[in-house]
């Protein structure tokens, strides 16, 4: 029996190119929010753009 | 041309990502065409000088556009004289998003340079989306054409370790073979042919399957290349078998 993993990577494997470049944009916008959670989390002083700053940089040295 | 972890995803599956890989044909227009469309005050974009420096390379030439506020990335690698670039020009592919037409590099090209990567040290990601695009595309892929570049540039070991991930450099091979493998071996050369319909027939299974197991087969040295539609050679005997395949 496929595990739950393989039956969701062939779910995103039948979408068309442009539906799952859309699927990505929606994982860049999770990461973004997840970082800049843990931005927070680690300095609740921070105003918000500097918290966005922090995300900025982290996001540039990223390799994905 | 994008190409890259944007183009994998296209024929794959989708992942995060945050650049974009861009084949370009730079000329003077091309770097004037960069320097109006993207405003300075929202994009990183490099002086023209050093544009015009990286597009003279004949190979190699590279530089940035970086989107500040959300640090999104396109790489740009002017084609140069590179002939795989070169090829992939020629053979793009027309993908929709949105109401937008992207041109894409063929799969063949993203799966190359995905497997140079790999040989350079690169991170298992990339075996990860060579896999997703196998899995994905089947019969569209161009096997015949992608063996034969697997074959010129020397990726034939890298090529072989995506079955089933990373394993120990002594016989990466062997462990992914198909279990049909010595069964086709056998049928390829008592028939002194190998096809995929000859497998097929013989093996009883799909077409995918038979067109893997042909790949092997070529990787071990039982057959030769593809040469358009004709089978191909058979380059070892019954008497090879036990050394190919190890004993029964």
């Amino acid at each position: 029996m496929q595990s739950s993993d393989d039956r969701y990577a062939a779910i995103l494997r039948r979408l068309t190119p442009g539906d799952k470049l859309a699927v990505a944009h929606s994982l860049w916008e999770t990461a973004w929010s997840v970082t800049a959670a843990g931005v927070r989390l680690r300095e609740p002083l921070l105003a918000e753009d500097e918290v966005t700053a922090r995300v900025r940089a982290i996001f540039l040295r990223a390799v994905t | 041309m994008v190409t890259g972890s944007i183009a994998a995803m296209a024929y794959g599956e989708p992942r995060l990502t945050t650049d974009i890989d861009v084949v370009i044909v730079l000329s003077e227009d091309t770097i004037s065409g960069i320097v109006a469309g993207f405003d300075a005050t929202e994009f990183y974009v490099p002086p023209r000088e050093v544009m015009v420096i990286e597009g003279r390379r004949q190979l190699h030439g590279h530089f940035n556009l970086i989107h500040v506020a959300t640090a999104l990335k396109a790489d740009l690698y002017p084609a140069g004289v590179d002939p795989l670039h070169r090829w992939a020009l020629k053979n793009r592919q027309a993908i929709t998003v949105g109401t937008e037409r992207v041109w894409v590099a063929p799969p063949e090209y993203v799966i190359l340079r995905k497997l140079q990567y790999l040989r350079d040290g690169a991170s298992d990601k990339h075996r990860a989306d060579i896999r997703a695009m196998l899995e994905s595309l089947g019969e569209r892929l161009d096997r015949g054409t992608l063996l034969n570049e697997i074959e010129a540039v020397g990726l034939a070991r890298e090529w072989a370790s995506i079955g089933s991930g990373p394993k120990s450099a002594e016989a990466p091979a062997v462990q992914e073979r198909d279990p049909l493998f010595r069964e086709a071996a056998k049928i390829c050369i008592q028939n002194q042919q190998g096809s995929t319909s000859l497998l097929q027939r013989k093996l009883k299974v799909g077409y995918g399957r038979a067109a893997r197991i042909i790949d092997q087969l070529h990787l071990a040295g039982v057959l030769g290349p593809p040469d358009a539609s004709k089978p191909r050679d058979v380059l070892a005997g019954l008497e090879d078998l036990d050394r190919i395949c190890g004993p029964k």
